[in-house]
């Protein structure tokens, strides 16, 4: 579904992204992961053509998302990080215009309405946006994102406020979106928990290049901590980020 | 109280560094801040140019020459104050209670002294910068017209800051005393709303008394009764009687009134002394009021009908595809947003008061065709004023939602096109109204209507090509105020491309319409420079070409490149 080629991108003198290999099949719900600057979000933005690649490329379900970026886009829902939304729309208004964007002619009305009321929000989607929670903004954009009936979600950092409740929602949503619908989620986070639960492979970045894939289990092993390691030590391996030890407060008795 | 300072200079520092450090426009792009400084320059002295010449030329006036400059001070002055304090009362509501990084300051254990302190001199200088620059031209003319020394310079600047910090001081007394009653916001909106009709009902009053008469002797009577109306230098306990004795006083080297000068300072240091009494008592509770104030407005409280009808809206947009999409959203954006739809306000006034210039000047008996003439230039220029503010923002308006744009499977081709036609049609009709209801006006002949419509459509559409295409290859998505969109160096280059195409293509519009003029009058008759015609006629059509795709073609090459 996914198939990026010797990606690459620099900002000026900085690489961002340094020449990436990665395929993620249909049907699989892909974790992206890394510590903060890592190059997820840089990553993200390329695959959705928000981003143009210094070289490389992204092609999605055969599409080049930047040769054919309307046919590639078609077939993508994104959730970025930070929702930012039309202030003075109100929910259902946005998911009107989203759906014109998208040419969603057949049953928009409905679909938004089901998607309203799937992601808790059917009873406030007369009031503006500018009224809503960060929460409550995330979940619009989530449905915004699968109103055009997706084949693949990229989603940066889905978990960020949202409660518990919408937090559990969503990752129920992402796996039968990916078993029962065939299609592919893509998405970085930085809560390792979540990236075990839900994702079937995951990948670590670090300073732009890969640096492990695989299944939480083959991880696990490859940075040597074990089947009962914690994933905080395992992903402090991969990354080389672990604090030194004299750095760290002495246990308490 | 030097930890009070010490703390008030700390806060004052994200503004200082923005205005100074490595980040600032000195600091980033020291050759475009030099160019937009000079520019600047050159503005003020045109304004202190103009100034001095009608001083002067008030002076000449026999019999109330010296007069009049005092009376026009007087009213500069009153009206200088009046602006500052409305425009101080608005900028307080976003820099006491609406602004992002009240949340951080007011969490931390800042005292509320220091903190509305610090927040009052950002509104001194947000509300008062341009009054400053504009204002201090205007008065270094009276300056030089009366001949004065260094001291009128000294009292000018400490005048003018004394009558900074009043209105500063009235104007956050006044949003700290709304928004501890109602939403910070609401009442931002609502004294808005007030601002912009009385500014209306005031210039439509101005022009109906046409000042352009004050230097005609013969109908001075009628402007006197006007000035009369601000009966200024008779108010006692006006700050603006004040300050203009002391700077008349100075002006004519006269003695300093002494009673004045402790009068504004003391008046003022008094009103800021009350604002920090009421202000930090009221800071924290009124921040509070302002935050439960946010979600006021709530369409569900719209009648059903309402309601029904915005569903049925947007289900015929999406079945019409991107435009109809773009158009009804930019419509409910642009009519719930009081900083949006309020200039619809002013474009009607400045609408009434363009056919109304019309009217006069017809009185004056000029001759229809150079009124036609310069109904076009004028027309031209009105079209570029009113596209710096509405067109050239169209794209940058879509502000930090704009990757839903880019994330979506349009072209963006597709996407200029929509919102040039979204911004084309409104313009086009008020275009071709004022086009034909000045050309009724002036008494035009049908035939000279009609290729006085054509002419300004072509100016019209070359004009809002020109401005959707700049926008988008200068878009300012961060830029969270609509009206600050245009302030901006590519909002200048529209002005000035658009001004440059504006003229030269009437220019070559000129020798045509003189032939059509010709032959009207006479008949056809052999050309005198056939050339002439053939030259004008090939510049006006690829002029037009090149204005229609240029401006599009590169807006969406840099819109391309741009990352949100």
């Amino acid at each position: 579904m996914i198939r990026i080629e010797k990606l690459h991108k620099r900002y000026g003198r900085l690489v961002a992204v340094d020449h990436i290999d990665l395929e993620v099949s249909a049907g699989e719900v892909f974790g992206f992961l890394g510590p903060n600057g890592a190059g997820k979000t840089t990553t993200m933005k390329i695959m959705v053509g928000l981003a143009r690649p210094t070289s490389g490329r992204v092609l999605v379900a055969g599409h080049d998302v930047h040769r054919q970026p309307v046919a590639a886009k078609a077939l993508i829902g994104y959730i970025p990080d930070r929702p930012f939304i039309y202030e003075k729309l109100t929910g259902r208004e946005f998911l009107a215009f989203v759906a014109g964007l998208y040419g969603q002619e057949k049953d928009a009305a409905g679909e938004a309405h089901r998607l309203l009321e799937l992601f808790q929000l059917a009873e406030r989607s007369e009031e503006l946006v500018e009224t809503y929670s960060h929460g409550m903004r995330q979940r619009l954009v989530m449905a915004a994102a699968m109103l055009h009936r997706p084949r693949l979600l990229v989603v940066d950092e889905p978990m960020v406020g949202l409660d518990p409740r919408g937090a559990e929602l969503v990752k129920s949503l992402f796996r039968s979106f990916a078993r029962e619908q065939g299609g592919t989620v893509f998405l970085s986070t930085h809560t390792l928990e979540v990236a075990e639960q839900v994702c079937d492979r995951v990948a670590i970045i670090n300073h732009g290049r890969l640096v492990a894939r695989g299944s939480m289990a083959e991880l696990r092993r490859l940075a040597g901590s074990g089947e009962a390691g914690g994933l905080q030590e395992m992903f402090l391996r991969l990354t080389e980020e672990r604090p030194p030890a004299a750095s760290l407060p002495p246990e308490s008795t | 109280m030097i930890a009070d300072l010490k703390i008030w200079w700390l806060l004052l520092w994200p503004k200082r560094a923005g205005l100074l450090g490595p980040r600032s426009g000195w600091g980033r792009q020291p050759l475009r801040t030099l160019v937009f400084a000079l520019l600047g320059v050159l503005c003020a002295v045109g304004i202190e140019r103009l100034s001095a010449w009608f001083l002067g030329k008030c002076l000449e006036v026999e019999l109330v020459g010296q007069f009049i400059p005092r009376k026009l001070m007087s009213l500069l002055l009153l009206v200088l104050l009046a602006v500052l304090l409305v425009s101080a009362t608005i900028s307080a509501f976003s820099t006491l209670f609406l602004s992002d990084d009240l949340a951080l300051l007011v969490s931390s254990p800042v005292p509320a002294g220091p903190l509305f302190f610090a927040r009052l001199l950002e509104t001194m200088v947000h509300s008062s910068w341009m009054v400053f620059f504009f204002g201090i031209p205007v008065f270094i003319a009276y300056g030089e017209v009366y001949h004065s020394g260094p001291a009128f310079y000294g009292w000018m600047l400490l005048v003018l800051l004394l009558l900074i910090a009043l209105p500063a001081g009235a104007g956050c007394i006044v949003a700290s005393l709304l928004t501890r009653l109602f939403s910070a916001r609401r009442s931002r909106d609502l004294l808005m709303i007030l601002v912009v009709v009385g500014f209306v009902l005031l210039y439509l009053l101005i022009r109906a008394l046409r000042p352009e008469q004050l230097l005609d002797e013969e109908s001075f009577g009628g402007m006197m009764n006007f000035l009369e109306m601000f009966r200024t230098p008779d108010a006692t306990f006006m700050p603006t009687r004040w300050a203009a004795e002391i700077l008349f006083a100075g002006l004519l080297d006269r003695p300093l009134p002494g009673a004045e000068l402790a009068a504004l300072a003391s008046s003022t240091a008094a009103l800021l002394a009350l604002a920090g009494w009421i202000g930090s008592s009221l800071l924290l509770p009124a921040y509070s009021r302002a935050q439960e104030g946010r979600s006021r407005l709530r369409p569900d409280r719209q009648r059903p009908r309402r309601r029904w009808l915005g569903r049925w809206l947007d289900d015929r947009a999406r079945r019409r595809g991107l435009g109809a999409s773009l158009l009804v959203k930019d419509l409910r954006v642009f009519l719930r947003d009081p900083n949006q739809w309020l200039q619809l306000v002013l474009l009607a006034a400045l609408a009434a008061v363009y056919v109304l210039n019309f009217v006069y000047l017809k009185a004056a008996n000029f001759s229809w065709f150079v009124l036609y003439t310069a109904n076009h230039v004028l027309m031209g220029l009105v079209i570029a004023g009113i596209s710096v503010r509405f067109v050239f923002p169209a794209v940058s308006l879509e502000g930090r939602s704009w990757w839903i744009v880019r994330a979506a499977p349009v072209r963006l081709e597709q996407f200029l096109h929509a919102k040039l036609l979204i911004h084309l049609l409104p313009l086009q009709l008020l275009a071709v109204t004022l086009a034909a209801t000045s050309c009724l006006v002036i008494g035009v002949p049908l035939f000279f209507t009609v290729l006085s419509v054509a002419l300004v459509m072509a100016i019209t559409l070359g004009v809002c090509t020109l401005g959707v295409g700049l926008g988008a290859a200068r878009p300012r998505f961060r830029v969270d105020n609509p009206a600050k969109i245009p302030t901006g160096s590519g909002g200048i280059l529209f002005m000035l491309l658009s001004l440059g195409y504006v003229l030269t293509f009437l220019l070559a519009s000129v020798y045509p319409t003189f032939v059509l003029r010709r032959w009207s009058r006479f008949g056809h008759r052999p050309l005198p420079r056939p050339g002439w015609l053939a030259l004008s006629v090939l510049v006006m059509v690829v002029e037009l070409l090149l204005i229609s795709w240029l401006p599009m073609w590169l807006g969406r090459r840099r819109l391309e490149r741009h990352e949100p």
